[in-house]
């Protein structure tokens, strides 16, 4: 499974995928992007399964991230893992096509009981 | 009145939860809240702001507020390797560290206090030799404290302090992302 995981910090792109791994839901093939722009960029080359993804990065949101590539007829499932937790983004989100919030600072617990039934261990 | 200023006992509680919960989430080690002042010498710093619509139909009511955590640099230090798996981080790597920390810290802020509000993308740096205060400041400030790995870290909010050199994430019209074919 190809996961892309957007986040303008690196010390949270290398959490969540160690959070992946904890979370039992297996070693995957991972790329990386800084921010809503270069995931954009990214996802026509590396053809993610699965996109997780902050809200607030600079060059592009991760919500305009997601609306481009739906606008484009892109439907990979994408979840959000961010601070941005009120119900607001949330609702936003969801409208948008996201498949799941994963506020920070979260768990292992709540990696498998969001992308459990969308990743393979 | 701001959301940001006259906090009660509960939401200072609140915060100290937000503090421990953060560091201690990250870190993988005990956090408590604390009365300890912070140590005097180099620090990690970041801010990010709040931006919060009190009421859509009168933008008299937008209130803003600076988000601000600080932390020693031997503790960023270890936050860094800690958070990247790297035994010798780099400067940029601990302001990478401490910024991240301070943008969750923001977010569960603005969940706590705000119901329809924006961040600002944090900005971090290394200060050398800065001498903090003793007693709480009589801006408005509201400051908890925490203990983790023996090392005192701060979670601040100040309404009053200027926001203008913050940075907020990009805003693009919906109609740029409609498909061009």
């Amino acid at each position: 499974m190809k996961i892309l995981v957007t986040d303008d910090s690196r010390a949270m792109r290398m959490i969540v995928i160690r959070t992946m791994r904890q979370a039992g839901l297996g070693k995957h093939e991972i790329l990386e992007a800084e921010n809503g722009r270069l995931g954009l960029e990214a996802v026509k080359d590396f053809k993610p399964d699965l996109i997780l993804s902050d809200w607030n990065m600079p060059e592009m949101t991760g919500i305009d991230f997601l609306k481009a590539l739906r606008a484009s007829g892109d439907t990979t499932p994408f979840c959000f893992v961010t601070s941005e937790g009120g119900g607001d983004k949330a609702e936003e989100g969801v409208a948008a096509g996201a498949i799941g919030f994963i506020v920070k600072p979260f768990t292992a617990e709540a990696f498998m009981d969001t992308l459990g039934s969308v990743v393979s261990a | 009145m701001s959301v940001f200023t006259e906090l009660d006992d509960d939401a200072r509680e609140e915060l100290g939860v937000i503090l421990t919960d953060v560091f201690s989430s990250v870190l993988k080690e005990e956090a408590i809240v604390t009365n300890n002042q912070l140590p005097v010498g180099n620090t990690a710093v970041s801010r990010l702001a709040i931006h919060n619509f009190a009421d859509d139909n009168d933008q008299s009511e937008e209130q803003f507020a600076v988000i601000e955590v600080r932390v020693g640099v031997s503790l960023a230090r270890v936050m860094a390797a800690r958070m990247m798996s790297i035994s010798s981080p780099g400067p940029n790597d601990l302001v990478d560290a401490i910024a991240e920390i301070s943008n969750i810290a923001g977010g569960n802020v603005k969940t706590l206090l705000c119901n329809h509000a924006r961040l600002s993308l944090p900005t971090a740096e290394i200060i050398d030799d800065e001498r903090f205060e003793e007693a709480e400041p009589a801006d408005g400030s509201t400051c908890v404290r925490a203990v983790v790995l023996g090392h005192v870290v701060q979670l601040a909010i100040h309404p009053h302090a200027p926001v203008a050199g913050l940075l907020w994430p990009p805003e693009i019209n919906d109609a740029t992302l409609e498909p061009t074919s």
